[in-house]
């Protein structure tokens, strides 16, 4: 095999680290999307777990996002009346990446979308030997569009490892509407900057059950992908159990202890310019599941799920970006970084989000704030 | 005496060849720079790139010795001196057209004639073909010294009166021990390469008395002007040891005059003494107008492509820009893309890195260049030359589709034991070579030793633990030595690359997998050869093993370990049926086994998608290659020359395609130093491993397949200058490329193609290279190429422009050699930026909390256009035994900020243009010996 393979690669690993001039990715200097977490109802949830991440067909999944500014996270009003979000549900297919359902079916009129229909297996046979089939990509029709609800329809494409994948479409700014930017995407347009798309992929599974759900449907075993045994347990979103906060007057090592406290998302804290925040998230380790994934010669090998943190601030500096231990620890110092333009943050508040993912779709956060006291020292 | 007459062109049907002194029965040649303006290529149809480097020498039978005649040495006035005799040597290796150049007399005269006829050769050849070869040799006569009853210090006898010596001719007697009553022994001596301490044959070696007020020593100064005739004179020649002696004279003050074509004059003053020898040992210095040292003879390959540019290694060494690599100095030809970054990938003629191929000694490599373009993995100081054709390539090549670059590792040398050891900013090696028995040797090394210096000097709080910092090594290891009237070699070669680091964010507790990044690649080989030439018949046939391991693994979610066996066969005979024909039959056979395990996501969803469905593989699998190639050269009439060719091979294994590739090559001499070339052919190339698999890939993929055509003009001007101008037309079909249908897989499961033979393509331009070639003092060449390169991925998608498309590549190479050997290069590049594909916006994955970007269209902008200035010093001492040479090499000397790629902001709405090599200085010393 000629190795231009392996060039490419030490090229494209080199590459992030060229990124002198850039705007640092944990820099909140506008609104921004962070997350999007899936709820999934279920009629029974299991004692101390976390909600549901993987939806079964004719099962709700709830759609989360988590949007915010400088000043702090959007509320879902502000969600619906600044951004106006529209949702687009579209099947990917098995291992297709994000993006590419919808990539694959523009250009599309808008109008030529239709609304999500429910879920009906009133007309399915599997005597035809022909899997149901749901239109896509479809409108997620809604009345709270900023956290919509979506049921789950039967596509054969789920039985063979399909997912669906989920995008929001709104605007940022007044110099666009959210029909505007949603034609401009269906229509394969260059996109205005006042344009959001965040996309998401709901998982539909377990995958096993899916597999047992077509063996009920009456579809051969012999033409579904082999059964793990036992059958895992569906993805779950991952908790954080705490966050402490101990300050310190500055950066020092002797410097004076200004407190040490457990906070919890949305407390508002308050300490002087120049202090250094020593932080500790401490993820629940028993939320990190086991989940099996396939080999090539219908085996299977298990994983284990790992955390992955990453942190943003809207003034200051941080130590790290992000984290990848269960007990995440950072430091977060309360002066000017590169990117801020005022020695102080506007309103006086700086505001901490941190956003904790496992290794497959489960999603949390939490967020508090810093009220900054005083500023820079005057100069003698 | 000064030494032979040089040589002056004659007829076209003939090369010439210089001969110094008599040395008919030694075997060593001497290469005369002047031949290469001098010499008309003997067949018509091929590119005199460097006709020196293509004639073999005739090589002499026997010696033929020559009595001093006894009446004429009785006479007092004994002539004494040298007979120049001009003759040409047939192709039956009979010397004809034998007659006096520089007469003596008479009878010396028709002694001399009648001894050069009286000669045998092995005929010269001319690109395998006989060819009559004109030529002169020297013959000094010296009338013997009368008989003595016992050795004694003879009488101050002037010229004519004192004894002389027997002069041989082709016998090894001269300048070595002569006991027929010569005298005493007075002075011995050894006559050697200053530097290389290589016997230097057919010397001229002159003593004659001097004011014994003279001081002895070197003579630093040399006074030319005209005096009175010495009261003696002894002319002596070293021998193939580089010996000589001289008897018989008186015991006084005497200059010693040493003069050799190709070196510098020296002259000493010693004092020879009444009853001791003086043993003396001359080094002379290689003059900078005779880079040749003594050449082994191979026999280069005939066959000339439309466009065949050969690189030796006496011009690749001191190239500016390329560190001495001489795989990266391809790089500076036209046709060939630049690579970003200094790195070794070879687009060629618009096809991609892939899509080319390299051979060492007739078998593929796998790689060329430690960690993708450091430095390349084979030692250029033992390769005999480097070919790239960069299109419409033999049959013999196969399995590519764009060019093909094929280097010939040389032998040893015998002429005594030789090396050096060398060390610049990157690496150390070494280089040992030498006879054994009637073969040689060549052992060389190298190893890096960044991993010992960057530990050292990255901060511990960069975050970058380097559990192993990068190294390399290589090694060659080549035996050669004549077996059953053919030529036998043995060749080892290998290297291995390895890196691991761990990059931890500063506030990470622990280490672990995800935060990893190593490679490790390494391969080794083993081939044996065998070539022998019959009469019009040529045999070739070399096995060879190797063995392949590749390794690669980024965080805990790629990892990539493959092992592959290796075994090549390749087979060839040649006939040169007349002088009309001449054909090749040859057979190749890959067969390799490997060993795959993988584990990553499915390759879409690197770009999004669901890294939970990572799949894992271990796949064992076998690949057996047979081809069968035949090129006949057909010369209807003495200006063209055809070569329809055509290749049949079978790809087996995880391929199961067959393919057919006739090709057709043509030349015509419209003029006695313009050729004419043509070339059309089907050339086809496997899957890459990945593409075919059943787990990451298709199974069903085919073969990718191109029709190429090109047509050139080639130009020979004086002072070894030649221009060549070459159109090219490549039409790419059933090319591989991604693709997101979904099918029914042959495991019966339903899944994405991945990949298929959809996308066809076009590349089309023109090249010229003009080149001085390394004769003199001088050499460099100028080469540009305007081409175009486009694909369309599927049908009803547009043609767009293609990853490597270079509108635009103009590179100008100069190296001058200065006196007390200096040299100094240049080499300047003005390259159109690469195409890319401009990001248009941005969705932010909320799966993985980065930001996807949604892209305009592929390849629709262009990058800055690209320029760079560098240049390279050389400066040697020669001493007596050693050489020892530093360079001082400066890339982008006026530190311009190339654009190699546009680096995104982390939402894609800025781009920061990440720049190529700044200005570096490297500096690097060998020691030879």
């Amino acid at each position: 095999m000629r190795r231009a393979l392996v060039t490419t690669a030490l090229l494209a690993a080199a590459a992030p680290a060229c990124g002198e001039g850039l705007p640092p990715e944990e820099r909140i200097a506008s609104v921004r999307p962070l997350a999007v977490r899936v709820e999934v109802d279920e009629p029974a949830p299991p004692a101390d777990v976390g909600t549901m991440a993987e939806a079964m067909p004719r099962s709700t999944a709830h759609l989360r996002p988590f949007i915010v500014d400088p000043y702090g996270p959007l509320t879902t009003d502000r969600i619906a009346q600044e951004l106006e979000p529209v949702w687009l549900a579209c099947n990917l297919q098995p291992v297709q990446g994000l993006l590419g359902c919808l990539q694959e079916a523009v250009p599309l009129q808008p109008s030529a979308v239709p609304a999500c229909p429910p879920p009906d297996l009133g007309g399915f046979d599997p005597s035809t030997g022909m899997l149901p089939t749901t239109p896509s990509p479809c409108r997620i029709e809604t009345d709270d569009p900023a956290t919509p609800a979506y049921t789950i329809p039967l596509d054969g494409g789920y039985l063979v490892g399909g997912d669906i994948e989920v995008t929001m479409v709104a605007h940022t700014t007044a110099t666009i509407t959210t029909a505007a930017c949603l034609e401009q995407l269906l229509l394969d347009r260059d996109p205005d900057p006042g344009c959001l798309y965040v996309t998401q992929r709901l998982a539909v599974g377990p995958d096993a059950k899916l597999i047992e759900l077509a063996q009920q449907f009456g579809v051969p075993a012999d033409a579904l992908p082999p059964l793990p045994d036992p059958i895992p347990d569906p993805d779950r979103n991952p908790r954080i159990d705490a966050v402490t906060v101990s300050a310190y007057a500055d950066e020092t090592v002797t410097a004076k202890r200004l407190l040490e406290v457990t906070v919890e998302t949305g407390d508002v804290l308050e300490l002087p310019w120049g202090a250094r925040v020593e932080l500790e998230v401490q993820g629940h380790e028993a939320d990190l599941q086991q989940y099996v994934v396939p080999g090539d010669d219908d085996s299977f090998s298990t994983r284990d799920e790992t955390f992955s943190g990453r942190w943003f601030v809207t003034w200051g500096t941080l130590l790290a970006p992000t984290s990848d231990d269960p007990l995440a620890i950072n430091t977060w110092t309360l002066m000017p970084g590169p990117r801020d333009s005022t020695d102080v943050p506007p309103y006086a508040l700086a505001t901490l989000y941190y956003v904790l993912r496992d290794d497959r779709q489960g999603v949390t956060w939490t967020h508090f704030q810093i009220r900054v006291t005083g500023g820079p020292p005057e100069a003698p | 005496m000064p030494p032979s007459a040089p040589p002056s062109a004659t007829a076209p049907r003939r090369a010439h060849l210089g001969l110094a002194g008599l040395a008919l029965a030694a075997t060593s040649l001497v290469a005369l720079p002047r031949l290469a303006a001098a010499a008309e290529p003997a067949a018509p149809a091929s590119a005199p790139d460097d006709p020196t480097a293509r004639i073999v020498p005739p090589e002499p039978l026997a010696t033929v010795t020559v009595e001093y005649p006894a009446a004429l040495a009785q006479r007092p006035d004994a002539p004494r001196g040298e007979v120049v005799v001009r003759f040409v040597v047939g192709v039956d290796g009979v010397p004809i057209e034998v007659a006096i150049e520089q007469s003596l007399d008479a009878e010396l005269d028709a002694l001399a004639l009648q001894a050069v006829s009286a000669l045998r050769y092995r005929p010269a050849t001319l690109d395998g073909e006989a060819v009559e070869i004109a030529t002169r040799l020297s013959i000094p006569f010296e009338p013997p010294p009368p008989p003595r009853p016992e050795p004694g210090p003879p009488d101050d006898a002037p010229r004519g009166e004192t004894p002389g010596e027997d002069t041989t001719v082709g016998d090894a007697s001269i300048g070595g021990d002569d006991d027929v009553g010569s005298g005493p022994v007075r002075l011995r001596g050894r006559i050697r390469e200053a530097g290389q301490r290589t016997p230097i044959e057919g010397a001229t070696i002159v003593v004659v008395p001097v004011d014994p007020r003279t001081p002895t020593g070197r003579v630093k100064k040399t006074d030319y002007a005209q005096g009175a005739p010495p009261k003696w004179q002894r002319t002596r020649r070293s021998d193939e040891r580089g010996d000589f002696v001289v008897r018989g004279t008186p015991a006084e003050r005497v200059r010693v005059v040493v003069l050799a074509p190709g070196f510098e004059r020296i002259e000493y003053v010693e004092q020879l003494g009444e009853t001791t020898e003086l043993e003396v040992a001359y080094y002379l210095r290689r003059l900078p107008t005779n880079p040749y040292r003594t050449v082994v003879r191979s026999v280069a390959e005939e066959r000339e492509e439309v466009a065949r540019r050969t690189i030796t290694p006496a011009e690749i060494g001191n190239l500016p820009g390329t560190q001495g690599d001489a795989l990266k100095a391809i790089q500076n030809f036209p046709g060939v893309a630049r690579a970003p970054f200094g790195l070794g990938l070879l687009a060629i003629r618009g096809t991609g890195p892939n899509d080319s191929a390299v051979f060492i000694g007739y078998h593929e490599v796998p790689l060329l260049y430690h960690f993708g373009g450091l430095t390349s993995v084979f030692n250029a100081d033992i390769l005999e030359r480097i070919d790239f054709v960069p299109g419409n390539f033999d049959s013999r090549y196969g399995d590519a589709l764009g060019g093909i670059i094929d280097v010939q590792p040389r032998k040893g040398r015998r002429d005594g034991y030789h090396g050096y050891v060398d060390a610049d900013i990157f690496d150390a090696g070494f280089l040992v070579e030498g006879r054994v028995g009637k073969g040689s040797f060549a052992v060389a090394a190298r190893r890096s030793y960044i991993d010992f210096i960057l530990p050292r000097v990255i901060p511990d709080d960069a975050g970058v633990d380097l559990t192993l910092a990068p190294r390399y090594w290589d090694d060659q290891i080549l035996f050669d030595h004549p077996l059953a009237g053919g030529d036998f070699s043995v060749r080892v070669f290998g290297s291995s690359d390895k890196l691991k680091l761990v990059a931890a964010d500063p506030n990470e507790v622990t280490t672990d997998q995800r935060d990893r990044f190593e490679t490790a690649q390494y391969f080794h080989r083993a081939d044996v050869v065998w070539r022998k030439q019959k009469g019009p018949w040529e045999f070739l046939i070399t096995p060879s093993y190797r063995y392949d391991m590749l390794q690669f693994g980024i965080s805990d979610i790629f990892n990539f370990d493959l092992g592959v066996h290796n075994l090549t066969l390749r087979s060839e005979l040649s006939h040169r049926a007349s002088k009309l024909v001449k054909w090749r039959v040859g057979t190749e056979l890959r067969a390799g086994r490997f060993t795959a395990t993988v584990a990553a996501p499915p390759l879409s969803a690197l770009s999004g998608g669901d890294t939970a469905t990572q799949l894992q593989s271990k796949q064992v699998g076998w690949l057996a290659i047979p081809a069968v190639y035949t090129t006949v050269d057909v010369t209807p009439g003495q200006r063209l020359t055809l070569s329809p060719g055509l290749r049949v091979s079978y790809f087996g294994g995880i391929y199961g395609r067959a393919s057919v590739e006739p090709r057709l090559r043509g030349a015509v001499q419209v003029a006695a130093k313009t050729v004419l070339k043509a070339g059309v052919g089907m050339f086809t190339q496997a899957a890459q491993p990945v593409e075919a698999s059943k787990v990451y890939g298709n199974p069903r993929v085919g073969l990718e397949r191109a029709v190429q055509t090109s047509v050139g003009v080639s130009q020979q001007l004086p002072l070894a200058i030649s221009v060549d101008a070459t159109a090219f037309f490549t039409y790419l079909y059933d090319e591989i490329a991604p693709s997101t249908a979904l099918v029914r897989r042959t495991d019966g499961s339903i899944g994405l193609e991945t990949f298929a033979n959809t996308q066809t393509g076009r590349a089309y331009g023109l090249e010229i290279l003009a080149r001085k070639q390394l004769t003199g003092s001088v050499f460099g060449w100028v080469a540009y190429t305007l081409n175009r390169s486009e694909r369309r991925t599927a049908p009803g998608e547009p043609m767009l422009l293609a990853d490597f498309d270079q509108t635009h590549i103009l590179t100008l190479v100069g190296v001058w050699r200065l006196p007390r050997n200096w040299q100094i290069g240049g080499r300047f590049r003005l390259v159109s930026g690469n195409p890319y594909t401009p990001t248009v916006g941005a969705a932010y994955d909320a799966s993985v909390g980065s930001y996807l970007p949604i892209e305009g269209r592929r390849n629709s902008a262009r990058l800055p256009a690209f320029h760079q200035l560098d240049i390279r010093v050389d400066k040697a001492w020669v001493w007596k035994r050693v050489k020892l040479s530093l360079y001082l090499d400066v890339q982008n000397v006026y530190n311009h900020q190339n654009t190699e790629f546009l680096n995104p902001a982390f939402d894609y709405s800025l781009n920061a243009p990440v720049a190529g090599l700044p200005i570096i200085p490297s500096l690097g010393t060998k020691l030879e010996f």
